[in-house]
C-alpha cells in the first residue's frame, strides 16, 4: 500500500483543508477544538485518580471501546445517514453557542464537560441527525457518560437526591453489628456508628459499599453486553452484582471494624487502605464471576 | 393540508387567529415578568441570580405555549415562521446554558452556608470555653461542645441537601422547556 507515515500525514492535513471548505466542516472542527483544549483537564484527573486505585478509568476506557466497536462495525450504514436541514441548523446552533460559552466555562471540571457534551451532540446531530439517538441509544449514552470523569460523585449526587441522608450507612452499621452480635462480639448501632465497649466506628461514605455496587453492576452490565445476552439477563446480572456487593460489605465493615477496635491502627490502614480493598474487590469480583457463570450456563445448555 | 380541529363553531381562519391572539398575550407576559425582574438586576450577586433563573424556569411553560401558539398562527406565512423557529431554538440554547449558570450558583450557595453554620457553632463553642455562657460544671460544657459539633454537621447536612434540591429542580425547570423549545424549533425547521 505504500503506507508511509509521511503519506499519512499529509492524508491528515489534506482530509483537514477538505473539512475547512464547508461550513459544516468549519464548525465541527471549532467545536473538536474546545474538545482538544478540554482533553488535558479530563485527561489529567482520570490519569490522577487510577494511579491512586480508582476505577472509573476502568468504566470510561469501557464504554468508549464500546462506542468505538459499535461505530466502526457500522461505519457503512453511518455513512448513509444524512441530516436533515433542521437538525443541521440545531446542530451548528448547539456547537457554536457551546463554543463562545466556553471561555467563560472553565472554572470548573463539570462545566467544561457540560460544554463539550453539548459540541459532542451537537456535532451527531449536524452529522447523523436526531435518528442517531434512535438507532444507537446504547453507545449514545455511553458517549454522553463519558464526558466527566468524575462518575463517583455523579453517582454520589443522584443518591443524595433521592435517598435521605445517611439511610444506607444507617443500615451498614445495622447489618454488622447484628453480624458481631452473632458471632459473640458486644456490637451496637448507634446511627451510622458501630459501638464496642472499648470504642466507635464510623461508617463513611466511602465504606457503604455504594461505589462497589455500581462497579459491579456495570461490569455485569458489560459482560452481558460482551456475551450478547438479552436485555433481561444482563438486568439479572447486574441486579446480583448489586446484591452481592451490598452484602459482602457487610463482613468488610466487620473485619475493619474489628481490626481498629481490636488489632490496632496497623492492621485498620492495612485492611481499611488500598491493599484490604484489593483484596476485598479481587474477592467479591471471583465471587461474582463463578455466579454469573453458574447462573448462564443452564439457559445455555437449554438452547 | 393538515386541518385544525374546530371547537366552538371557529372556522379555521379565527381558530388560527385566536392562537395567535393567546400565543401573543403568553410571550408578552413572559417578557413583562422577566423584564421587571431584570431591570432590579444586581448580576453580580450569586442570590439574585439564583431566584432570577428559578423564575425564569417557572414561567418557561409560558414561553413555551406562546412560541408554540404563534408558530401556529403564523403557519401559513413561511418567513415568519422560519425566524421564529430560530429564535425559539435558540432560546432553548440559552436556557440550556442557563443550567451551567444556575449549578455554578448553586454550589457557591452551598459553600456560603456551610460557612455561615460552621462561623455560627465556632461562636457558641469559644463562648462557652470562655465561660461566656455559664455553665458551672466542666464536663457539662465539654458534652455541650460535642453536642453542639453532632448539630452543626447535621445542620450542613440539612441546608446541603435542601440547596441541592432546589437547584435540581430549577435546573429540571430550564432544562426540560430548553428541550422543549428546541424541539420546537425543530418543527419549525423542517415543514415546509
Amino acid at each position: 500500500m505504500g503506507w508511509t507515515t509521511d503519506y499519512s500525514y499529509r492524508q491528515f492535513f489534506s482530509q483537514l483543508f477538505k473539512a475547512t471548505r464547508t461550513s459544516h466542516g468549519l464548525i465541527s472542527l471549532c467545536g473538536l477544538f474546545v474538545g482538544l483544549c478540554y482533553f488535558p483537564a479530563w485527561f489529567s484527573y482520570l490519569f490522577g485518580r487510577a494511579l491512586s486505585g480508582a476505577i472509573s478509568w476502568f468504566i470510561i476506557v469501557s464504554m468508549l471501546i464500546f462506542v468505538g466497536v459499535e461505530l466502526w462495525q457500522k461505519r457503512k450504514s453511518l455513512a448513509r445517514y444524512r441530516a436533515s436541514e433542521a437538525d443541521k441548523t440545531i446542530g451548528h446552533a448547539l456547537i457554536l453557542t457551546s463554543v463562545l460559552a466556553y471561555p467563560w466555562c472553565r472554572f470548573a471540571l463539570w462545566s467544561q464537560a457540560l460544554i463539550w457534551l453539548t459540541i459532542l451532540l451537537g456535532i451527531i446531530i449536524s452529522t447523523w441527525g436526531l435518528t442517531f439517538f434512535q438507532r444507537h441509544a446504547l453507545s449514545s449514552m455511553f458517549l454522553c457518560l463519558t464526558v466527566y470523569p468524575r462518575l463517583g460523585i455523579l453517582s454520589r449526587a443522584t443518591w443524595d437526591f433521592f435517598v435521605p441522608t445517611y439511610a444506607l450507612e444507617n443500615w451498614m452499621a445495622q447489618g454488622t453489628t447484628v453480624a458481631l452480635q452473632g458471632i459473640g462480639f458486644q456490637a451496637l448501632a448507634e446511627g451510622r456508628f458501630i459501638a464496642f465497649p472499648q470504642g466507635k466506628v464510623e461508617v463513611g461514605w466511602g465504606c457503604n459499599g455504594l461505589d462497589m455496587a455500581i462497579t459491579v453492576a456495570i461490569a455485569g452490565l458489560f459482560l452481558g453486553l460482551i456475551f450478547r445476552q438479552t436485555f433481561s439477563e444482563i438486568a439479572k446480572f447486574m441486579t446480583i452484582g448489586v446484591l452481592m456487593a451490598l452484602l459482602a460489605n457487610l463482613p468488610r465493615l466487620m473485619l475493619v471494624s474489628i481490626a481498629y477496635v481490636y488489632w490496632g491502627q496497623g492492621w485498620f490502614n492495612f485492611w481499611h487502605g488500598f491493599w484490604g480493598g484489593q483484596v476485598f474487590s479481587a474477592l467479591l469480583f471471583t465471587l461474582y464471576y463463578y455466579s454469573v457463570i453458574y447462573l448462564t450456563k443452564p439457559a445455555k445448555s437449554s438452547t | 393540508m393538515h386541518h385544525p380541529p374546530k371547537p366552538g363553531g371557529f372556522s379555521s381562519y379565527s381558530f388560527k387567529e385566536a392562537c395567535l391572539i393567546i400565543g401573543i398575550t403568553s410571550l408578552a407576559i413572559f417578557i413583562l415578568n422577566i423584564l421587571a425582574l431584570a431591570l432590579a438586576s444586581d448580576a453580580n450577586s450569586v442570590q439574585w441570580r439564583v431566584n432570577f433563573l428559578e423564575q425564569v424556569g417557572n414561567r418557561s411553560i409560558a414561553l413555551l405555549f406562546g412560541f408554540a401558539l404563534i408558530a401556529y398562527g403564523f403557519s401559513d406565512h413561511y418567513k415568519l415562521r422560519k425566524w421564529l423557529a430560530f429564535i425559539c431554538l435558540m432560546s432553548g440554547i440559552l436556557f440550556q446554558m442557563g443550567c451551567i449558570l444556575t449549578i455554578h450558583d448553586t454550589l457557591i450557595l452551598q459553600k456560603q452556608a456551610a460557612e455561615n453554620i460552621t462561623q455560627q457553632a465556632n461562636q457558641v463553642k469559644t463562648q462557652i470555653q470562655k465561660g461566656e455562657i455559664s455553665i458551672e460544671d466542666s464536663q457539662e460544657a465539654e458534652r455541650a461542645v460535642r453536642r453542639i459539633a453532632i448539630r452543626e454537621q447535621e445542620l450542613e447536612q440539612r441546608a446541603k441537601s435542601d440547596i441541592t434540591r432546589a437547584g435540581i429542580v430549577s435546573v429540571g425547570n430550564l432544562l426540560i422547556p430548553g428541550l422543549g423549545l428546541i424541539g420546537l424549533g425543530r418543527l419549525g425547521l423542517k415543514t415546509r
